[in-house]
């Protein structure tokens, strides 16, 4: 049994972690001593660090002992750098403890700063571009490094952070290489690495991503089996158990899920995921069920597997809402549409499920737009009911060139091959003719040819196939101009 | 104690009296008290078989999913285009020079036009489904909200489905069928298989919703379905005002099959017209001999700025 952590009282009556038991008593009959409690410690750490959200939302818990706080862009709401310093100090003193802080422009160097930095309370803050300068002084274990490590360095009489600085990249590695026989047991390259790695991160040459404290969902369902499933049956059923189990949460709190992820953890370790969501929120345990039994087909269950969690992810109220007596097998109505454009979506992607409406624009394929299948979209649709003119119901994705001959070089065309396939025009309406939105031509870059005016033609070639086509541009208004191009926009069927 | 069937036999003698009754009342003497009588024997054996909707079907003053052309709904049966059941539309192979997309272009208009008939047809109409294959979007044209308009179907009615996959079609037709709550399913596929059309129609009847399937083979099968149709594109009548401009749409129809007609006789050639203001079809007058309307001036050159374009 060793000593953990020790107070101010006790450290000056020379006990210190890591001393053993026996012996700090022996040196001091007097200690009180409390068994460890590292769940409870933890808890109490977790709990600051979700209090320490008031500072920033990206703060993590760091080590067992301390948290960090990315307070990029927050400074100045506290007024300055110092004076959040001091009002977190403050406040972690009037809750009862005892805390060193270090403020720099990496992580790393905070870390350094807080648990080695010299200088009075509330905290060591290196102004930016400092950290350099502030490190320097500072023993090398404020690197992060293992004591291994530590002790290598001092065997080489580098014991300040300083001294590293200096030193060639190459050679730092090399030395430890050199070392070898002394780092018995140990990967050299890992320990070499270990050094030049954490002086780079120090310094900011290196980023170092962190994983920012997430709360855990409350919308979590999670079934641990004594032995693991091997059957497609045996998951269907688990994985119905846990929707039906998560649905009755949903239900206690008014809410429906609108993005559910499955996890499958296997015996060797390996999980699977299977995410799937809904196009409205949703607590009906036999369609978010189906949802899954699409896709549950698919995934390998390996040797087996022995927990099953399912996080709702995404949570939107929803209220509660009376079955009909004796409904239906068929589910009816809008209800029964929302869960079919569920299962298409999942299974087709929620792009390609759609529906489509006008828009107001009088440039044709601008005056469409597409809109996700379900929903009231009467704010961006347009009724299509003012359009006079003939609109094709089939608009191809870009209108394709063709080539045309004209009787007259205004009038509608006369020929033109479209695919490779000649078509003798018989009948033919129009001009309608569209002008490009003048604010594109202003708009516009000067080397760019502006798109011309659009005279569009309904055609109908001799076979009682109907076309779209447009001609675009005049023919020599201007010297400079092209002769005007044709295309087909459109199939009338 | 011997089982007791007394109470089920009066029901037994009632259907039969009733068959007797009308197989041995008087003679029917006009057309129409025969064809009354054809329908009611029909009716009665629909009944036998457990199927609800056509008992509504034949009620007075329910109008059924037909063409709203004569010709041709005298053709499909009393209750119009069977509302649980799958409905092929197909076009004759190709000939040379013909255009395939115009041909897709006449097939799917003819399967929206007939979608438009059955949501006039129904009380309270519900949304559609229309599932196309990306590769026939970019080849035909994608779904455009005022042209879909213009054909008479509300664009807020129709969920539009374009799956990356041309095998994800028949998946995502069958889905829709069974889930109950549309007017109608629409799908685009190369070629209807006969097992594919099988359980499109069994689900078909069972959900009441009926299929329309779009094929693009030239060849057909024997299928479950209860109706098939050939389409190809046929010039459009006259413009009443403009001679020079197209007219109402035309196409060449066949119905090559039709469940309710139980002798095969060939396919059943028409020309119809879709009319725009009536949203019904009707018979194409032949396009040569029609002379154009009196007080216009034919042949008039055009101008193309003025001429703006003239819709009645």
């Amino acid at each position: 049994m060793r000593i953990v952590a020790v107070n101010d009282a006790a450290r000056q009556a020379g006990i210190a972690p890591g001393q053993s038991l026996a012996d700090a008593r022996a040196s001091l009959p007097s200690l009180r001593t409390h068994p460890a409690e590292r769940a409870r410690d933890r808890a109490a750490l977790e709990g600051l660090v979700r209090w320490a959200g008031r500072y920033g939302p990206l703060r993590n818990c760091e080590g067992c002992d301390g948290l960090w706080i990315d307070i990029t862009g927050v400074a100045h709401l506290f007024g300055g750098e110092a004076a959040l310093l001091a009002d977190l100090h403050r406040q972690l003193v009037a809750a009862g403890f005892t805390a060193r802080l270090g403020l720099a422009d990496t992580a790393a160097a905070a870390w350094a700063l807080a648990r080695f930095g010299r200088s009075e309370m509330p905290g060591a803050i290196a102004p930016v571009g400092e950290a350099k300068i502030m490190l320097a002084g500072l023993p090398v274990e404020a690197l992060r490094l293992t004591s291994v490590t530590v002790l290598l360095l001092r065997r080489l009489g580098l014991y300040n952070i300083g001294e590293l600085y200096p030193l060639p990249r190459a050679s730092l590695t090399r030395r430890f290489r050199d070392l070898r026989a002394v780092a018995r047991g140990h990967a050299v390259d890992e320990l070499a690495d270990g050094v030049v790695l954490r002086l780079d991160q120090a310094l900011g040459v290196i980023r170092e991503p962190r994983k920012p404290f997430a709360p855990p969902s409350s919308r979590l369902v999670r079934q641990v089996f004594a032995e693991p499933l091997i059957s497609p049956a045996g998951i269907d059923a688990a994985m119905a158990a846990a929707v039906e189990q998560l649905c009755l949460l949903l239900a206690q709190a008014g809410e429906g899920v609108r993005r559910l992820c499955l996890s499958l953890y296997r015996t060797d370790g390996s999980s699977a995921e299977i995410t799937v969501g809904t196009s409205s929120p949703s607590r009906d345990g036999g369609h978010l069920g189906r949802l899954f039994a699409e896709k549950l087909g698919a995934v390998d269950l390996g040797f087996g597997v022995d927990v099953v969690t399912l996080d709702g992810v995404v949570v939107e109220p929803l209220d509660a809402s009376q079955a009909a007596l004796g409904a239906k097998p068929h589910a009816q109505g809008a209800q029964g549409l929302a869960q079919l454009v569920d299962r298409l979506s999942n299974r087709v992607g929620a792009a390609a499920v759609h529906r489509i409406a006008a828009r107001q624009s009088h440039i044709p394929e601008q005056a469409d737009i597409t809109l996700p299948a379900l929903g009231d979209h009467a704010a961006v649709a347009v009724s299509p009911d003012e359009v006079l003119a003939p609109r094709p119901p089939f608009l191809l994705g870009r209108p394709e060139p063709v080539e045309v001959i004209a009787e007259v070089p205004e009038g509608p065309p006369r020929r033109f091959r479209w695919r490779r396939a000649p078509h003798r025009v018989i009948k033919a309406e129009g001009p309608e003719r569209i002008e490009p939105a003048w604010w594109q031509e202003i708009g516009a870059a000067p080397a760019t040819k502006p798109a011309g005016p659009r005279d569009y033609y309904r055609v109908e070639d001799d076979r009682g196939g109907r076309y779209w086509v447009f001609r675009e541009g005049h023919y020599g208004r201007e010297a400079n101009e092209g002769a005007p191009r044709w295309f087909v926009h459109g199939l009338f069927g | 104690m011997p089982q007791d069937y007394s109470n089920e036999s009066p029901l037994i003698y009632s259907l039969e009296d009733e068959e007797i009754d009308a197989k041995g009342g008087q003679e029917p003497t006009g057309a129409s008290d025969r064809r009354d009588l054809i329908e009611g024997l029909r009716n009665h054996i629909r009944r036998i078989e457990g199927s609800s909707e056509f008992a509504v079907a034949t009620l007075p003053g329910w109008s059924g999913w037909t063409l709203g052309m004569a010709a041709i709904d005298e053709q499909l049966g009393p209750q119009g285009l069977e509302p649980g059941g799958l409905h092929e539309i197909r076009s004759e192979a190709l000939e040379a020079g013909m255009d395939a997309a115009a041909a897709t272009a006449a097939r799917r208009t003819f399967a929206l036009l007939l979608a438009v008939r059955r949501l006039r047809s129904l009380e309270r109409p519900g949304p559609l489904l229309w599932c196309l294959p990306m590769a026939a979007a970019y080849e035909t044209g994608m779904p455009y909200a005022r042209g879909l308009a213009s054909l008479g179907l509300d664009p807020d009615r129709v969920v539009i489905v374009t799956p990356g996959k041309s095998a994800d079609v028949l998946w995502v037709v069958e889905e829709a069928v069974k889930a109950g709550c549309l007017s109608l399913v629409l799908g685009e596929v190369a070629a209807v298989g006969v097992t594919a059309a099988r359980r499109l129609s069994l689900a078909a009847a069972e959900a009441r919703t009926p299929c329309l399937l779009v094929s693009s083979a030239g060849k057909p099968v024997i299928t479950a379905a209860a109706s098939r149709w050939r389409v190809t594109p046929r010039p459009s009548g006259e413009h009443p005002l403009d001679p020079a401009a197209p007219g109402e749409r035309g196409f060449a129809l066949a119905l090559e099959r039709c469940r309710a007609r139980p002798v095969v006789s060939g396919a059943l050639d028409f020309a119809v017209e879709w009319s725009d203001a009536a949203r019904c079809f009707r018979m194409a007058a032949a396009v040569s001999d029609r002379a154009p309307a009196p007080g216009l001036v034919v042949g008039k050159a055009p101008e193309s700025e003025e001429r703006w374009r003239r819709t009645a």
